[in-house]
């Protein structure tokens, strides 16, 4: 039937720009260079991704601990419910982040070029 | 159908609505690293106010269901993402619909991905970057085989409730 072949299609189609969308991240990806700890859309500090520090982020009651080594950035511990920005792998290309909603915490990786950020 | 009868019966699809929302929140999460990863299960009950009332009364059970979903179980942050998300992909099922090219499975894989991509959206304004946009690509592939899931019950549900004398 037509209904079911166009359902197909707009399935179809949403899964191409998925892939289409997963391609290009993963093609246009480069190696950060600096490390942006924004609170709240404000950029707090921005450390240089080579350097090796722990650092423990603390807004109020929110505590996030931070991890550079190596050239990658990891949250090691926080006190958020999820976990989630602690379950996440090491970031360290131009455009990762890991998030702390809760905390209202962003981590980015830069290529210290503001007008070039990735999407 | 009679006024009374009618908000008679959104009322109780409201709170169904409310219950299938909190229901999804006592399933375990399936991928934690992704927050927002929802079934949508409230979304079958937007469907068949779609395809069986009117795209006014769908937004007014999804409002009065986002609302009380974010006053008993959630909070301000909760009730931003839901209500863009719900607003959102009712719209697009709703032009969708309108098109008569789609069936209820199409409308609501639409559904799926818009509401994830509207939840996106609010986060993208609310961490103020943009980078967290990195993650619309999965929950486009997870609004597309939930929205598939909904749709095949929703569609059920349609059929079924031609039975009812609504």
């Amino acid at each position: 039937m037509k209904k079911s072949k166009n359902d197909f299609l707009l399935a179809l189609s949403f899964i191409i720009l998925g892939v289409l969308l997963l391609v290009i991240f993963n093609v246009t990806k480069q190696k950060g260079k600096f490390v942006e700890v924004s609170i709240d859309g404000k950029v707090k500090d921005t450390y240089n991704i080579s350097e090796y520090l722990t650092k423990e982020i603390i807004n109020g009651e929110f505590s996030n601990t931070l991890i550079i080594k190596n050239g990658k950035v990891d949250i090691s511990t926080a006190n958020c419910r999820d976990k989630i920005c602690v379950n996440h792998r090491k970031i360290e290309n131009v455009g990762e982040t890991i998030v702390c909603l809760p905390h209202k915490l962003v981590i980015t990786v830069t290529d210290g070029d503001n007008a070039n950020e990735k999407p | 159908m009679k006024n009374l009868k009618k908000i008679t019966f959104l009322s109780i699809l409201t709170a169904v609505a409310i219950v299938l929302s909190y229901v999804e929140m006592l399933i375990p999460p399936i991928m934690p690293s992704i927050p927002g990863i929802k079934l949508g299960l409230s979304n079958i009950i937007a469907i068949l106010l779609l395809y069986k009332f009117s795209y006014k009364d769908a937004i007014i059970v999804s409002v009065l269901r986002v609302c009380s979903v974010a006053l008993l179980f959630g909070s301000v942050l909760t009730f931003a993402y839901s209500l863009t998300g719900a607003l959102l992909s009712l719209t697009v099922m709703f032009m969708l619909r309108k098109t008569n090219l789609f069936s209820s499975l199409g409308v609501s894989i639409a559904g799926g991905v818009t509401h994830n991509l509207g939840q996106i959206m609010v986060a993208i304004l609310i961490t103020n970057t943009l980078q967290i946009g990195y993650y619309a690509i999965v929950l486009i592939i997870t609004g597309t085989l939930s929205g598939a899931f909904i749709g095949i019950l929703g569609s059920l549900l349609i059929k079924y409730s031609a039975k009812f004398k609504i």
